[in-house]
């Protein structure tokens, strides 16, 4: 039998990597003071900085998108029967309220918060504490 | 000197608390009908129990997370969802035959009949859990669950030919029995040891208590040592029917027969301890159950939970555990006889075992999860061998169910 040929390793990517399964979807969402609120129900892909706008057509070479919020909602439904809801149904969760600003560590989550509501979604610039932190990622 | 104090307390608490209305039926209906020849079937469980009992609690301390929690995460919503189901279903089927329980041992000391007794054991159950302390709760009902100790003290003022009881352990099926049943009350028995609601329990308490990693030692000689002696009861109870109802040939059907061999050993005193234990070790259970209903729903869909919290903090948690509590009151209200619910619920844990077992047994090799305490090998070829011994059980279960009639 051959030996295959060893895989290219994987590039060098910026910032840290999360697997959307296994450290994102599904995780409890804490509150600022650790209090379970949600869990993460879907993931918001945007254009990463200085990128043209995410269309549906991608041209080569654009580089690759970011996750720009966590979404949250009454959507178990649409996820176990399949179908899509509303993004009315969605809250969002910035990512950048929610990375860590340790460099290296894991990704801490924030609180959606008692904000107000724009747009349909909850706004956690409402409730932006320093030191909040979400989730026991592992 | 306090660190022994809690050593002390926290086994004598994991004696008590492991007897609970599942163990009590079971064991006097297989006493009963098989003698001791399903002991080892104990045995089995007890092991097991310490096994998944310890991982789960470590799980617990090591990453903070509760069962239904690591779950989710694990299974995503859909294969978690269905796990949930199966689990919450058989977990309320529990928490109806404690309730039923506790109204059925109400009735033994009152001559009230139980149907009256279930709705106050029922808010009585709430109102423990909505006000009582989590330690409390736990210390209380389990030290008084210990009374529990005059079935083995009962077996001794019987005065057995202990040399014939001990010959009865060795497994053979008896003559007038079936293998399928005799393996039918294999199961019943193992899944009365290795209810999963002790491990939601067991998981969502070591939340509620706050355990570290340092507490570890002590929750493992709890469990180390609590869960075998809690065993030794359970083989205590099997023993009092062999002695005395085995030979007048009575197949126990209802609670006053599991105690009958107390009351004919140890007289009238026998009878008011063992009635005080009934009610403890039910009543206990039945708050157990009824927590873990409320925690599994809230871990899987990432509420707020936990008696440390106020339940205006909890609001959800505490509302699906008084609806909880009302369904189990609906189906005791039809009159279904609450020892045959029991004898159900233990077969139905033994189906569900696997579910959460499987997860737990992942997430404790994680090292994302567990840091440097992920399960070392010794643990992870012992849980390797009792995942085959579930799995079997659990497939088991349900044909031998329908060959035997229930085990008729």
């Amino acid at each position: 039998m051959k030996t295959p040929r060893p895989l290219p390793p994987v590039p060098p990517v910026a910032g840290q990597t999360l697997d959307a399964q296994l450290h994102l979807l599904d995780r409890q969402v804490l509150d600022s003071d650790g209090v379970p609120v949600t869990t993460v129900d879907d993931l918001e892909l945007g254009a990463a900085e200085g990128a043209p706008e995410l269309a549906p057509e991608i041209p080569v070479g654009t580089p690759a998108p970011v996750l720009t919020a966590l979404l949250t909602g009454p959507v178990l439904g649409t996820r176990i029967f399949g179908g899509r809801p509303p993004s009315s149904r969605l809250i969002r969760i910035p990512w950048t309220d929610v990375a860590e600003r340790r460099r290296g560590g894991p990704a801490r989550r924030q609180r959606p918060g008692p904000g107000r509501r724009l747009g349909g979604a909850l706004d956690p610039r409402q409730d932006h504490r320093p030191d909040s932190g979400v989730g026991r990622p592992p | 000197m306090k660190r022994l104090l809690g050593v002390a307390l926290g086994i004598l608490t994991a004696i008590g608390g492991f007897v609970d209305i599942g163990d009590l039926v079971t064991n006097a209906v297989v006493g009963s009908r098989f003698g001791l020849s399903l002991v080892w079937v104990v045995l089995v469980g007890v092991v097991g129990i310490c096994v998944f009992a310890n991982m789960s609690g470590r799980v617990a301390a090591a990453s903070g997370r509760a069962t239904f929690e690591v779950i989710r995460e694990r299974l995503g919503p859909r294969a978690g969802l269905a796990n949930l189901s199966a689990s919450f279903l058989i977990n309320l089927m529990t928490v109806t035959a404690e309730i039923g329980g506790i109204a059925l041992a109400l009735q033994l000391a009152s001559s009230v009949n139980y149907l009256l007794w279930i709705p106050l054991a029922a808010v009585a159950v709430w109102l423990v859990i909505w006000r009582v302390k989590f330690s409390i709760m736990e210390n209380v009902t389990g030290l008084l669950g210990l009374t529990l100790i005059v079935f083995a003290v009962a077996l001794f003022l019987l005065k057995p030919d202990w040399g014939n009881l001990a010959s009865q352990a060795i497994p053979a099926i008896p003559a007038e029995e079936t293998g399928a049943t005799y393996w039918y009350f294999a199961i019943a028995l193992f899944g009365a040891a290795m209810t999963p609601y002790e491990v939601f329990f067991f998981s969502s308490g070591a939340v509620e208590e706050g355990w570290k990693i340092k507490d570890l030692i002590q929750s493992r000689i709890n469990v180390l040592v609590g869960f075998p002696l809690g065993g030794l009861l359970s083989v205590a109870i099997a023993a009092c029917a062999a002695v005395v109802l085995l030979p007048a040939g009575i197949a126990v059907t209802s609670l006053s027969q599991v105690i009958l061999p107390v009351a004919a050993g140890a007289g009238k005193l026998g009878l008011a301890v063992v009635l005080l234990g009934l009610v403890a070790a039910t009543f206990g259970a039945a708050l157990e159950t009824t927590l873990s209903s409320g925690y599994t729903l809230a871990q899987f869909f990432g509420w707020s939970w936990g008696k440390f919290r106020k339940p205006a903090e909890a609001a959800r948690f505490h509302l699906a555990m008084i609806i909880c509590l009302l369904v189990g009151i609906a189906v005791l209200a039809t009159g279904v006889d609450p020892v045959l619910v029991t004898e159900y619920s233990v077969v139905f844990s033994a189906v569900a075992l696997p579910l959460t077992y499987l997860p737990i047994l992942i997430v404790a090799n994680d090292p994302q999860y567990m840091g440097k305490h992920v399960n070392g090998r010794g643990v992870n070829v012992v849980a390797m061998v009792y995942l085959v011994v579930i799995l079997v059980a659990s497939l088991a279960a349900i044909p031998l169910m329908i060959v035997t009639g229930a085990g008729a």
